[in-house]
């Protein structure tokens, strides 16, 4: 590659282009290039080489150059030095010996000199003089250049809420954002929708026809991340809505920890929704809570979450006011097909019933194990797998008993025309999962860990058969036979959890709680606190 | 009066002095050219030392004059020092920062040439204190720069010279850090944009401004505050012709 070519791409790259590049030259230039780009264009302080940041910055830079360096294309450097250069970049100590008599014109010598007249200290000496380098406003035109294209597509200046979300597809808290926006779409004039993440969002189609939806994945994920969150914090503030409510969106976290304090300020109300802690790979808590919460605490309205247990935990980790932190259980719809697929006495085959994401999340191993543990019993595994649990998928696919379906619509479809005995639930962390409140819709006994997020909300000895260790496939062997040898006990506990359900998962309650919401954050919206006036007494004591 | 100069002190003890000693020479380069010019100096919260050194300044006439506030804001200080003045003409200085002997003369010819539609600036910043540096600012009727920088970048400075009507249309907003808004400059100069003002330049004048470790610039970027809501922002569609350069 030639080096116009190279110093093209790289400044492509600057811009947030990165098109044409392979993903492995792309994510190689992207370390080296975003650091000290970001470094020299996204803060206003300035590179000094005496003190320790200054040093650590260039430091950064000449990896950088290094790079270049191993690439033979060290004779556009000083090209790319122009294109980096406009923070208050010192040159590198060769070229700043000598004074630059482009840099100081006569009369500023003269002013030097007057001025060294009451502070001897800046006389215009050539060791002084030495000391200048040239600097200019820097031009990063790329946030500036996104924020107009977004601000472009929207149809007014003014919303009266934000909703923020990662994307709209297939899953549980993806229902969650939908009912959140139908319900302020039913509440307020001017509702937007914000998704942020890169992906296509297939579910934006059932979004209420009212609601406004700006996608700012693709654009955003071509800026760095300062600059990402600068795009959405100004949109935030220049389209002033009395509320935003952040639900599952990294950028819109991150913008809400950082500058929560301004959008307040600026009249709005800031809403959280957190259903979980999520759990990384060494088992430590991670999530948006654990991450974002200490930060955002302070300018947050409200917490929401979609099961009791989380709201205590929350409280009791994060010091949370307990009459912030609202357990707002989703709904599900009342008219699905309760108990038409509750079990049989039948004494052919018995069927069980997986359906889920296949990520790690939702312990695939588990299944196997317990599949393969359990080879008189049919397993029906619904949901498609990740890059990480391809291989897993496959030794399901692999026995006998397992049926993999892939990707499913809704859970309706699958229920629709096939009997189950039991649904199985795995998982490693979780709020109260929707397939759960769909499964005991479809009047399933339920087996699952309920010491894990909010099960417990839902599942109880009562109302299903909890699992006490989350990782153990011989519990989930036990609870599976256990509703084989009884099925008459397994439809009274899945009855008592439908009970439950449409109680408590329904419409109105929703509505009832998001009201009460509106109320408690000063949004002038009066809706007759019904159905969770005993959670909200629970949550008080 | 053609010219009032507000500036505003805090704790810049014989920094204030040092200041207004050099002021002196700008002043009187202009006054040698036939222009009438006031000092009004917003004492902010200042302490004694500082409050002193100004107060019994030599430079300090009878007609200048001296007001002694507890705002604690750059912003609100310079409001006030604005509601005083009474010349056609406002030039915004710091208290610890100089200026070239030919700064107020050659901003007003500035001003005028530009039919009193601009807001004028010194031709470079020279940085000097922790970091050593020339900056040329930004002049729209020579330079393009690119408004959609301005997300991220403010490009001018806060020395500042216009008529002041147009101080007292747009006036500066509170910084108000504690609820997260700073950059009271980086705000108003973007508000004169949206009002459709130019930025330019006095050719052949500097801000010799005095960079320290710790500034109220870089407490705004540590702290995480960002500038306020603007019209700026609200018509992204103008930023191109905003942008244009005349000649």
């Amino acid at each position: 590659m030639g080096a116009a070519a190279w110093q093209y791409r790289l400044q492509r790259i600057g811009l947030g282009v990165t098109r044409g590049l392979s993903s492995k030259a792309r994510a190689r230039w992207l370390t080296t290039f975003y650091g000290a780009y970001q470094v020299l264009l996204g803060r206003g302080e300035a590179l000094t080489w005496g003190d320790t940041a200054g040093r650590q910055k260039i430091s950064r830079l000449r990896g950088f150059y290094r790079v270049a360096r191993l690439h033979g294309q060290r004779h556009i450097l000083p090209g790319v030095w122009r294109y980096l250069e406009g923070d208050a970049v010192p040159m590198p100590a060769t070229a700043a010996r000598g004074i630059d008599p482009s840099l100081f014109p006569s009369w500023m010598i003269g002013d030097l000199k007057a001025i060294a007249e009451v502070e001897p200290a800046l006389y215009p000496s050539p060791d002084f003089l030495a000391c200048f380098h040239r600097w200019q406003a820097p031009v990063n035109s790329a946030p500036g250049e996104v924020y107009a294209a977004l601000w472009g597509q929207l149809k007014t200046s003014h919303y009266d809420v934000i909703v923020m979300a990662p994307w709209l597809r297939e899953g549980g808290a993806d229902k969650g954002v939908l009912q959140y926006t139908d319900h302020y779409a039913n509440t307020f004039e001017r509702v937007l929708l914000i998704t942020t993440r890169p992906e296509t969002s297939p579910w934006v189609t059932r979004v209420a026809p009212s609601v406004e939806v700006l996608e700012t994945g693709r654009v955003l994920s071509h800026l760095p991340p300062e600059d990402q969150i600068a795009v959405v914090l100004r949109l935030l503030l220049e389209l002033s809505p009395a509320l935003v409510h952040v639900v599952q969106s990294d950028i819109g976290w991150r913008v809400i920890s950082g500058f929560g304090g301004a959008i307040r300020a600026n009249g709005a109300k800031i809403l959280v929704s957190s259903f979980a802690h999520e759990l990384n790979g060494s088992g430590r808590k991670a999530g948006y809570a654990a991450t974002y919460l200490p930060a955002a605490r302070e300018h947050l309205n409200g917490v929401l979450t979609d099961n009791i247990p989380f709201a205590h935990q929350l409280i009791r980790e994060f010091a949370l006011r307990p009459e912030t932190v609202w357990p707002v259980h989703f709904w599900v719809d009342e008219t699905s097909r309760a108990m038409t697929t509750a079990p049989t006495d039948r004494a052919d085959t018995k069927h069980v019933l997986w359906a889920s994401r296949v990520c790690l999340q939702k312990r695939p191993d588990l299944l196997l194990g317990i599949a393969t543990a359990m080879p008189d019993i049919l397993f029906d595994v619904y949901g498609s797998p990740d890059n990480e649990t391809a291989t897993l998928y496959r030794k399901l696919q692999r026995l006998e008993n397992v049926h993999a379906h892939g990707i499913y619509g809704n859970f309706d479809e699958i229920v629709r025309d096939k009997r189950f005995d039991a649904f199985l639930y795995t998982t490693d962390s979780d709020g109260l999962p929707n397939v759960l409140l769909e499964a005991t819709m479809a009047g399933l006994p339920i087996v699952c860990p309920t010491h894990i997020g909010g099960i417990r909300d839902l599942v109880s000895q009562d109302t299903g058969y909890p699992v006490a260790d989350a990782g153990c496939i011989g519990d989930y062997v036990t609870a599976l036979r256990e509703i084989l040898a009884n099925p008459e006990e397994a439809r009274r506990r899945a009855e008592n959890a439908l009970a439950v359900c449409r109680t408590r998962h329904t419409k109105s309650a929703f509505l009832a709680s998001m009201g009460a919401v509106m109320v408690s954050v000063g949004m002038t919206h009066d809706v007759p606190r019904l159905a969770t006036n005993q959670d909200r007494r629970s949550i008080a004591s | 009066m053609d010219i009032s100069v507000v500036v505003t002190f805090h704790n810049e003890n014989l920094l204030a002095h040092w200041m207004l000693n050099m002021f002196a020479r700008t002043r009187g380069h202009a006054e040698r050219q036939g222009l009438r010019v006031e000092m009004i100096c917003v004492l902010d919260s200042a302490n004694e030392d500082t409050t002193r050194i100004v107060t019994n300044h030599d430079t300090l006439r009878a007609t200048d004059t001296v007001i002694p506030v507890t705002n604690r804001d750059q912003a609100v200080s310079r409001n006030d020092g604005i509601r005083l003045a009474k010349g056609a003409y406002i030039a915004i200085v710091d208290g610890d920062d100089y200026y070239s002997e030919a700064w107020l003369m050659n901003a007003h010819g500035r001003a005028r040439e530009m039919s009193d539609k601009a807001i004028v600036h010194p031709e470079y910043i020279v940085s000097f204190g922790t970091v050593h540096s020339v900056r040329r600012v930004i002049d729209q009727e020579r330079d393009h720069y690119p408004l959609a920088s301005c997300l991220k970048i403010h490009p001018w400075v806060s020395t500042a010279f216009a008529p002041t009507e147009i101080f007292r249309d747009i006036p500066y907003h509170t910084r108000n850090t504690q609820a997260g808004f700073g950059y009271e400059d980086w705000h108003w100069n973007l508000e004169v944009v949206s009002a459709g003002y130019r930025h330019v330049t006095a050719r052949g004048t500097a801000l010799y401004y005095r960079r320290k470790a710790v500034s109220m610039l870089t407490q705004d970027t540590h702290r995480g505050v960002t500038i306020r809501p603007t019209g700026f922002f609200r018509r992204p569609d103008k930023w191109a012709k905003w942008a244009e350069v005349s000649r």
